[in-house]
């Protein structure tokens, strides 16, 4: 599947949330990053066909999306950021429930239920009421509901809010997975949702993204840029107030600071090799949004 | 169907709706039982009332008549009011039959001489005032009027069901009391409105809106299924509604007494030949139906909305916009008179609607109300689906 995004606006009321926001995807897992507020979930939501966009085209395989939306719905898979499911549903009826909004015959609805709620490890506990699940086993169930039609595109906004770390892992090996022959759109504020897995990152920032590139695109962009600094736990109070620091380590009486920095940050410091995270927190934090 | 059941799970088929549901059905059972013995006073008041009624049913008896006449005037006199002689009549079965027939003669009077407070001049009635309102349109030549071919009709019918027989009716009359105008509206339309408001608007709360519509079914089966459920839902409550009234009003006395009695034995103008119990039945389905466009026309806000509390707000609003209506004067009552005659606060008054003389003047026609209001209905009902439909198209979760 291709998918191209072509100028989309998106404003609500005076608010300019999104601005000329352009993206192409093809196979594979694309990572949408950018900080809370940024745009991201209205972007998604604008893909995913539950918002219009004030301005703009959708373009799959060629055709226009408006035109052909039923079709485009049912090759989409879409896990929203909130949902709260019904209070009287079981996890099988509720599977079940969006299987049939998803035109699936019974029996390949059953079918898919079984293999998705396994794969997301909720096959005990699908004759529970959903009110009773834990944040972590609703994510692993809204998981499963996009999956079900077995998506051409997959649509996950912050999927893996309220996983635990085992889960996280296990949710990253089921995208890679599934993200084979298919398109996958990952919006999240976690870098490493999306470091190891991601073919392709876009940042966003204030409804503005940057050009689609690989991980280690934006890596390289950063080199150099990545500090290691030693310094006692006192001069740490002082240093962080005007540094953007990445992660702290204490060894013995000192602390290893990673630090993100244009320039050499401390009279200790030596440069490191950049991570995705470093990147994030060097356009977010550091230079205050400028994605492009 | 399998979208259809799970909508109907989530609107009527949970846990908090049946147990509403069951409350409603204990609470029809209370007020059917309630305004049946407050009518009474207590089941042997009923069973006197009964011996003193069934003594006298039939045609006019003008000994029993003075006799009633006079002890109803007395009564008035010590208690001033009609009303006064009702409340007190309900503890006094003997004050109570008196009051029934004194009732019944003023029926028999205004039968032949038209309403002894003076006649409406746009609706005359009674055979004479008829005879000579027809007399008239024929001298001056407007036999082919609208206000002709009504008069006409409504005498022949008037002569056809002929002078009003004594009959003892009682429980029916507290039945039909409550299954139309404020008490249905309050007892049953209130109820559906709060149970079908979250039909689309809980969507909204639970971001399930997302997920539905992306999906494939999520912009049109669904409405289809929604409609579904909501208009069950409707019909079940309904029924709910009509099987607590009238298992509290004649359990307590164990009798259908008057079933079979014609309908104008309570609903002392209806144009309509049946019996009270087929008049039941023709409530029932009746109120269903204007239950379900009504359903219709909510299910059509809630998907505007996003607010189960201000569907439900506007719901109320539509439900009494009839008295809403009548409360700005004289003036907005008449310049809306549609709204009111058509209303469902009106339209959910079986009585009204069947048993009156109400009829519209279409293309000179005479319709009567009846199917002047199935007409409306059905059109607001048509416009709400379709309605519903373009609405979740368009709808977004923005």
């Amino acid at each position: 599947m291709k998918i191209s995004m072509n100028g989309i606006y998106k404003n609500f009321g005076k608010k300019e949330v999104l601005k000329d926001v352009s993206l192409t995807m093809g196979n594979g897992v694309y990572g949408l990053l950018g900080p809370n507020g940024a745009g991201k979930t209205t972007l998604i939501r604008i893909l995913a066909g539950v918002v219009r966009p004030t301005k703009g085209q959708i373009i799959i395989d060629g055709k226009d999306r408006e035109d052909n939306t039923e079709l485009f719905r049912s090759k989409i898979g879409y896990l929203p950021q909130d949902v709260n499911f019904y209070n009287d549903f079981t996890g099988l009826e509720y599977l079940q429930y969006v299987a049939s909004l998803k035109g699936l015959p019974d029996h390949e609805a059953a079918r898919k239920i079984e293999e998705l709620a396994d794969k997301v490890s909720i096959t005990a506990d699908l004759s529970r009421r959903c009110v009773t699940y834990s944040g972590g086993m609703k994510r692993r169930l809204g998981i499963a509901q996009a999956l079900l039609n077995d998506p051409e595109l997959l649509i996950l906004d912050e999927p893996t809010a309220g996983l635990d770390p085992s889960e996280r892992i296990k949710f990253r090996n089921i995208v890679s997975a599934f993200s084979k022959d298919k398109t996958v759109l990952l919006s999240t504020h976690i870098v490493s949702d999306v470091d190891n897995i991601a073919r392709e990152v876009v940042m966003i920032q204030d409804g503005q993204v940057s050009d689609m590139q690989t991980s280690k695109h934006f890596i390289a962009g950063v080199n150099g840029k990545v500090w290691y600094a030693t310094m006692n736990a006192d001069d740490l109070l002082e240093f962080q107030k005007h540094a953007v620091i990445s992660n702290v380590v204490p060894m013995g009486n000192e602390m290893a600071v990673r630090v993100i920095s244009d320039i050499k940050p401390h009279e200790s410091a030596v440069c490191t090799e950049p991570n995705l995270e470093d990147v994030y927190l060097y356009i977010y934090n550091y230079k205050g949004g400028k994605v492009a | 169907m399998k979208l259809f059941r799970f909508e109907l799970r989530k609107l009527l088929l949970n846990k908090k709706t049946l147990i509403t549901s069951a409350v409603l059905l204990a609470l029809y059972c209370v007020v059917g039982v309630g305004l049946s013995i407050a009518s009474f006073g207590g089941l042997e008041n009923y069973s006197v009332y009964s011996e003193l009624a069934n003594a006298v049913t039939g045609p006019y008896n003008a000994e029993q008549a003075e006799l009633s006449n006079i002890a109803y005037e007395a009564a008035k006199e010590r208690w001033g009011t009609d009303e006064g002689v009702t409340k007190l009549s309900s503890q006094d079965p003997q004050l109570k039959f008196d009051k029934a027939y004194y009732d019944y003669t003023v029926t028999v009077d205004e039968y032949w001489n038209g309403p002894i407070l003076g006649q409406d001049v746009d609706n005359i009635t009674g055979i004479y005032p008829l005879q000579q309102q027809l007399a008239e349109l024929t001298a001056a030549g407007a036999t082919g009027s609208y206000d002709y071919q009504r008069y006409s009709a409504q005498l022949e019918t008037e002569l056809a069901a002929g002078e009003p027989e004594f009959q003892n009716a009682a429980l029916w009359e507290s039945l039909f009391g409550v299954w139309g105008g404020v008490m249905a509206v309050i007892l049953l339309f209130f109820p559906i409105s709060f149970i079908i408001a979250p039909v689309f608007t809980n969507e909204n709360t639970t971001g399930m809106d997302n997920i539905i519509l992306s999906s494939k079914k999520g912009q049109g089966q669904i409405v289809a299924a929604k409609v579904g459920a909501v208009s069950v839902t409707c019909v079940i409550i309904a029924l709910i509604y009509f099987a607590g009234t009238f298992i509290g009003t004649f359990l307590p006395f164990g009798t259908l007494a008057g079933a079979g009695l014609p309908i104008r034995s309570v609903l002392t103008a209806s144009q309509i030949s049946m019996s009270i119990g087929s008049f039941a039945a023709l409530t029932v389905v009746w109120t269903i139906f204007v239950a379900i466009v009504y359903g219709a026309v909510l299910t059509l806000i809630s998907s505007k909305l996003k607010s189960q509390a201000a569907t439900f707000g506007i719901g109320i609003v539509i439900l009494l916009g009839n008295v809403m209506i009548s409360a700005l004067g004289t003036t907005v009552e008449d310049t809306l008179s549609m709204l009111i005659d058509f209303g469902f606060m009106n339209t959910a008054n079986a009585s009204a609607i069947f048993g009156g003389l109400t009829s519209f003047n279409v293309f000179g026609s005479v319709v009567p109300y009846y199917i002047m209001a199935l007409v409306i209905l059905l059109v607001i009902g048509i416009i709400a689906l379709f309605g519903v439909r373009i609405s979740q198209k368009y709808r977004t979760v923005a």
